[in-house]
């Protein structure tokens, strides 16, 4: 292999357990590309190069002996700076939080280590996981976001800074990078990852997911994280699938739903022409797409969904605002504010809207094995301002049901554009089973022009 | 907002408030419009999905 930078998780992982390559070779390799890229990327708040280095030093001894950690023996991850990494700064993208070091790793961060991987470093957040964004810029090209709130993470791995790193998602914030930088990002099922040490935005919204060039990947990283935790009730005792046997596994016969409405009337020509032709390959691979009408209340989930996270995240962050209101940017205040102005009736009217949700879609999910939609209302929009439209993953975020983009093309200006497909919850197999066999049959494998 | 005095300690201005609830106050009446029956819609919370095997130690 000439370019380890190109290596995906699975590769990797593949060649240092026959010892063909060596963890230590693979991370000086990865920081060499940073050196070069990073500049006109700005992906990671904050790089542990030297621990790096060292901890890829000790997994290559074990190595040497054949004893391996775990499935990911030596590779390099990135994550969000709202994931806890004990004695290492996580700062949430915020004045607020600059300087915090936590004492202890997030449970996502234990089991990654525990599994054999390498931080490489924490990858550039919005402020507090929200809508201020940070510098990063786009590696397809710099005028353009990334995506947010996980923009460092979906940029460093696009651009081929490490072949995978972890994302949070309380609307869009992995589909929506993900789609952007033209990679995967999977999104699992409320209560599948634990979120114990990580920064909230909305407790019963977050959600923490992989994002990777690969849907093998996410698979691979996602069975690493997922399971229940004590230290987070919200998680259940779910078996975890063997979700990485999932990939190549035949997916014809499988029922694709195509929602009546809202997406394609969202959607701009060029990501409702990449869907289309998603939707044909999907027949042509023999899977059964068909039309199912999206419940009433998929419209006031919208509603729901923003009234109960501008709620919860006023309910975090209310300490710290009433005694530093000026050490949060003007988008973050207004959220709080109006998490403040949110009357506790209608809070709870909004839960109940969501629970009306969840009902609605498992009935749907009793016609179809997963649905598919564009991943986005269209390719990056231009300028650092903002990080786009998360109108078409906050439906799935408010039900908690598993979602996963890939890449679908690029546009004409020659940003990526994904597919977003969604499953039962739980049913992240068959979400990866349909994900990497549409990946597979498209054939396309996106690198930025950087 | 008068003798709310949790808002004074959040020492949000008249504007920020207005402000703010420029941004909320959409989403609000939607969620109160929103054909939802109060009296029959339960709050799953914290677990907002509940399967069969949620209540089984595996």
């Amino acid at each position: 292999m000439s370019d380890l930078t190109e290596l995906t998780v699975t590769a990797a992982a593949d060649l240092i357990a026959r010892k063909k390559l060596s963890p230590v070779e693979l991370v000086r390799a990865l920081l060499d590309r940073i050196e070069r890229v990073e500049p006109k990327v700005l992906a990671w708040a904050r790089l542990l190069p030297e621990a790096a280095l060292d901890e890829a030093r000790r997994l290559e001894s074990l190595q040497v002996r054949g004893e391996l950690c775990g499935p990911l023996h030596g590779i390099p991850v990135g994550l969000k700076d709202i994931i806890f990494t004990a004695g290492v700064e996580t700062a949430a993208g915020s004045k607020v939080l600059a300087g915090f070091v936590p004492e202890y790793d997030a449970t996502v961060t234990a089991r990654l280590k525990a599994a054999g991987a390498i931080i490489l470093g924490k990858t550039v957040t919005t402020e507090f996981a929200m809508f201020e964004p940070g510098p990063t810029r786009n590696p397809w090209n710099p005028e353009h976001t990334p995506g947010g709130s996980s923009s460092g993470s979906a940029a460093a791995v696009a651009a081929r800074m490490c072949p995978a790193a972890f994302g949070s998602q309380t609307a869009g914030s992995i589909l929506r990078p993900a789609s952007f930088c033209g990679i995967v990002g999977l999104k699992p099922t409320y209560g599948r990852v634990s979120r114990h040490g990580v920064v909230p935005v909305s407790w019963t919204l977050d959600h923490v997911g992989p994002m990777t060039r690969t849907v093998a990947d996410a698979a691979l990283l996602l069975k690493v994280v997922a399971g229940p935790d004590p230290n987070d009730p919200t998680t259940l005792p779910v078996p975890v699938d063997d979700y990485p046997a999932a990939v190549g596994q035949d997916a014809a016969g499988l029922r694709v739903g195509i929602p009546d409405r809202f997406f394609t009337e969202l959607a701009d020509d060029e990501s409702r022409r990449a869907y289309e032709a998603a939707i044909t390959r999907l027949k042509e691979l023999g899977l059964m797409p068909r039309p199912v009408r999206l419940p009433d209340v998929f419209e006031p989930l919208r509603d729901a969904h923003r009234t109960v996270m501008y709620a919860e995240a006023a309910t975090f962050h209310k300490k710290w605002f009433a005694e530093r209101p000026d050490d949060y940017r003007p988008r973050t205040r207004r959220i709080i504010q109006a998490g403040i102005l949110t009357p506790a009736p209608i809070y709870l009217r909004a839960q109940q809207i969501r629970t009306r949700a969840v009902r609605a879609m498992l009935r749907l999910f009793e016609e179809v094995d997963v649905l598919v939609t564009p991943t986005t209302t269209g390719p990056a929009p231009r300028g650092l301002d903002w990080t786009g439209d998360p109108a078409f993953n906050q439906p799935f975020s408010a039900v908690g049901f598993p979602a996963i983009t890939v890449p679908a093309g690029l546009s004409s200006s020659g940003l990526p554009l994904g597919v977003q497909f969604v499953a039962r919850p739980f049913d992240e197999r068959t979400l990866i089973r349909v994900a990497a066999a549409f990946e597979a049959a498209s054939g396309l494998a996106l690198k930025p022009p950087i | 907002m008068g003798e709310v005095n949790w808002l004074e300690k959040v020492v949000v201005s008249d504007e920020a408030l207005a402000d703010a609830w420029e941004l909320i106050k959409g989403h609000l009446e939607g969620v109160e419009e929103a054909d939802v029956d109060p009296w029959v819609e339960p709050v799953l919370y914290p677990n907002l999905i509940k399967t069969p095997e949620a209540g089984k130690d595996v």
